[in-house]
């Protein structure tokens, strides 16, 4: 397909009236046309936590909050008792999760890719926008996509210190990191969802039915 | 994929008469409407990022070969390939012949628009293997072999019912007792149904709502999370988007995003947003092996280089439709070919010709609603005028249009002719019509008074109206 790649370039720079060999500074031109200026965002009066929550509850997301990683275990056993969803856990291996107790008649596994047959999947979000309640997964070995799509009930925890307020600053944040961008950096906001019958919003569509969301500090 | 656009009159008439499609329609504009403009509400510089989104696009368009390979070189350097299309053939073949190498037998498909365009579904069904729609409303018409009827909502124009319908015919083997069901039984059954398409399928594909030139990625947007299970799953990723889906770097992507959602569906943000940059890492516990993404062009270098090239600044939102009366009143499948409403009126004619849709520019009362909602300010009345003209220039119209136009302009062009005439023909029908008040019939106006009178003029130009009352004024 060598031709065609030629071919579709040749096109686009005769439409654009110009040669191979012109020189062009798209970057200059670009902070002439708009990018020197700021970009018009979504503003909000109260704290950016509350923002965030507010948010991430109007897109169906249920959350609670602890003092210390060590509580994380403690606050999903009770979400796990309180919506009667069993006594069985799939966990990312992710270094902040691996020292946690769990209650001796809990099954908990730590999984590099999500057991379609388990019911609820845990991992750690890098990242959380406040403008739009978003969690942002990075894919790899600690936070394998399959538990953050392929489980019934999802259960993301976040160190506060990662939330930003909008989601130019996840870029800022992600883009200094070795291996950015990672296969896929999952932005979130709540739980699977369709319209697509009679435009009736119903959760559950192919991924989660439920994301609850444990904020850590 | 096959144009019916010639057909636009016939299907319209029939889709006025079909009391299923107008009671999905009715629903469908409320929905969408009143979502829009709430969310809009909440932003109240809506207006100043459409003009971002205005200025982002067409620069990047201007600059449009320096991006495509910019964009190519990172897909590469993140471990990708790249493959080029000048036309739907090539863009099939390519397809057809990595999920060959695969060795595939089964392919999943999130939605794609680009996918309808090159009919991605017919070929690899011809090359024996198995292509599954998992968006939950193309995996409908799927099922109802029907093409999409709505840019972002394909099943837009089916009932519950119907649903219903064709799960009991194709899950259920006809199984009467399966009658109307309720929305969360459908939406579970597609699920089950789906799930195990995903955990076998050999080869993804998906299309891309933005191509980040900065990063070699592509932008998904969906709210099921198909779009993330498609490519997480099989062995191959094939991402497939036209050539005027790039944008410069991450931070443009998100303005866009912030526009797309608020025009579609009026979400802040779609439950999922993901950037996929490259094949599986070597430490990564899930991911395809390989990463294809395919460029199409199939016209749009054509379109960067003429009157139309505005056009390629469209973000697939479809809040153009949402708006469109005639839209509201036929439905998608009207319009006979992928992309309907007022964008599909312009486009269709590009891609297909103008001569087999000739009546997509003239469905539509050039209200300009479309342009007043467009995230990116197409000027879509503006071009479908163009096309019109186009259509004359070539001889397409009706001969009687034609002579009627530039006799019309023969006199358009003679101010005091005009007038004269104007005056002596009002003055004319005011007498005509004195008694009655209004024709039931006139030569040359058939079609109008077909279905309404025309009120009797009242003996006055509105110009010399106006003089005269300047006149007595000025005593």
């Amino acid at each position: 397909m060598n031709h065609a790649r030629e071919e579709i370039l040749r096109r686009v720079r005769r439409a654009l009236k110009r040669d191979a060999d012109s020189v062009v500074d798209p970057d200059t031109a670009r902070d002439t046309a708009y990018a020197s200026e700021r970009a018009p965002r979504p503003t909000w009066d109260e704290k950016r936590l509350q923002r965030f929550t507010e948010r991430f509850e109007a897109a169906a997301g249920t959350w609670c909050r602890v003092s210390g990683p060590g509580d994380i275990s403690g606050a999903a056993v009770d979400f796990l008792h309180g919506a009667g969803l069993g006594q069985k856990l799939q966990l990312a291996a992710h270094p902040m999760l691996d020292t946690l107790r769990w209650p001796d008649q809990f099954k908990v596994a730590c999984v590099q890719r999500a057991d379609p047959g388990l019911s609820v999947g845990l991992s750690i979000a890098e990242a959380a926008i406040a403008e739009t309640g978003t969690l942002v997964f990075w894919s790899g070995p600690r936070a394998p996509a399959t538990l953050a799509f392929l489980s019934e009930v999802h259960i993301a925890v976040l160190p506060l210190e990662w939330l930003v307020d909008h989601m130019e600053d996840v870029w800022t944040l992600l883009r200094k990191r070795d291996g950015f961008p990672p296969r896929a950096l999952n932005l979130v906001t709540g739980p699977s969802r369709t319209a697509d019958v009679e435009q009736t919003m119903q959760l559950g569509a192919h991924g989660p039915r439920r994301l609850h969301l444990i904020l850590v500090g | 994929m096959r144009s019916d656009a010639h057909e636009f009159k016939t299907r319209a008439r029939d889709a006025l008469r079909d009391p299923q499609l107008r009671e999905a329609l009715g629903r469908a504009r409320d929905g969408f409407v009143g979502k829009r403009q709430k969310s809009i509400d909440r932003f109240p510089d809506f207006d100043a990022l459409r003009e971002r989104g205005r200025r982002i696009k067409n620069h990047t368009l201007a600059h449009l070969d320096v991006y495509l390979e910019r964009f190519e070189r990172q897909v590469v350097a993140a471990g990708g390939t790249v493959h080029w299309a000048l036309d739907e053939d090539q863009a099939r073949q390519t397809v057809v012949s990595i999920c060959r190498q695969a060795g595939a037998c089964r392919v999943t498909k999130a939605k794609t628009m680009v996918g309808e365009e090159v009919g991605i579904n017919a070929a690899i069904e011809a090359a024996g293997m198995e292509a599954i729609e998992t968006d939950l409303g193309e995996y409908i018409i799927q099922l109802a072999k029907e093409p999409p009827s709505h840019i972002i909502a394909p099943a837009v124009h089916k009932t519950r019912q119907q649903i219903s319908d064709l799960f009991r015919d194709h899950h259920h083997g006809g199984d009467a007792a399966r009658a109307l069901r309720e929305v969360p039984e459908l939406v579970d059954e597609a699920r089950a149904v789906l799930r195990q398409k995903f955990l076998s399928a050999d080869v993804g594909i998906t299309g891309a709502n933005f191509l980040v030139a900065e990063t070699g990625s592509i932008v998904l947007v969906t709210n099921e999370g198909n779009a993330d299970l498609t490519h997480t799953l099989p062995r191959v990723h094939i991402a497939i988007a036209g050539i005027e889906k790039l944008v410069p770097d991450l931070d443009d992507a998100t303005d866009l995003l912030r526009l797309l959602g608020r025009s579609a569906t009026g979400q802040d943000l779609s439950a999922y947003t993901t950037l996929v940059t490259g094949p599986r890492r070597s430490d990564d516990p899930d991911g395809p092996e390989q990463f294809h993404v395919v460029l199409l062009d199939n016209g749009r270098s054509r379109m960067l280089g003429n009157r139309f090239r505005d056009m390629l600044r469209c973000i697939r939102c479809g809040a153009c439709m949402n708006h469109c009366p005639v839209y509201a009143a036929v439905g998608g499948h009207a319009y006979g070919w992928v992309y309907p409403g007022p964008m599909g009126s312009v486009l269709t004619p590009l891609f297909v010709g103008l001569e087999r849709t000739r009546d997509l520019p003239n469905a539509c009362t050039l209200n300009g609603r479309c342009l007043s909602v467009c995230p990116v300010k197409i000027p879509l009345p503006d071009l479908l005028r163009e096309l019109r003209g186009e259509q004359n220039a070539q001889r397409l119209t009706p001969a009687t249009t034609r002579y009627g136009l530039r006799l019309w302009g023969m006199f358009a062009r003679r101010p005091r002719l005009y007038h004269g005439v104007a005056r002596a023909l009002v003055g004319l029908l005011g007498l005509l019509g004195r008694r009655r008040g209004r024709f039931r019939r006139l030569p040359l106006a058939g079609a109008w008074t077909s279905v309404r009178d025309l009120p009797a003029p009242q003996g006055q130009t509105f110009q010399s109206a106006w003089r005269a009352y300047q006149r007595r004024n000025e005593r």
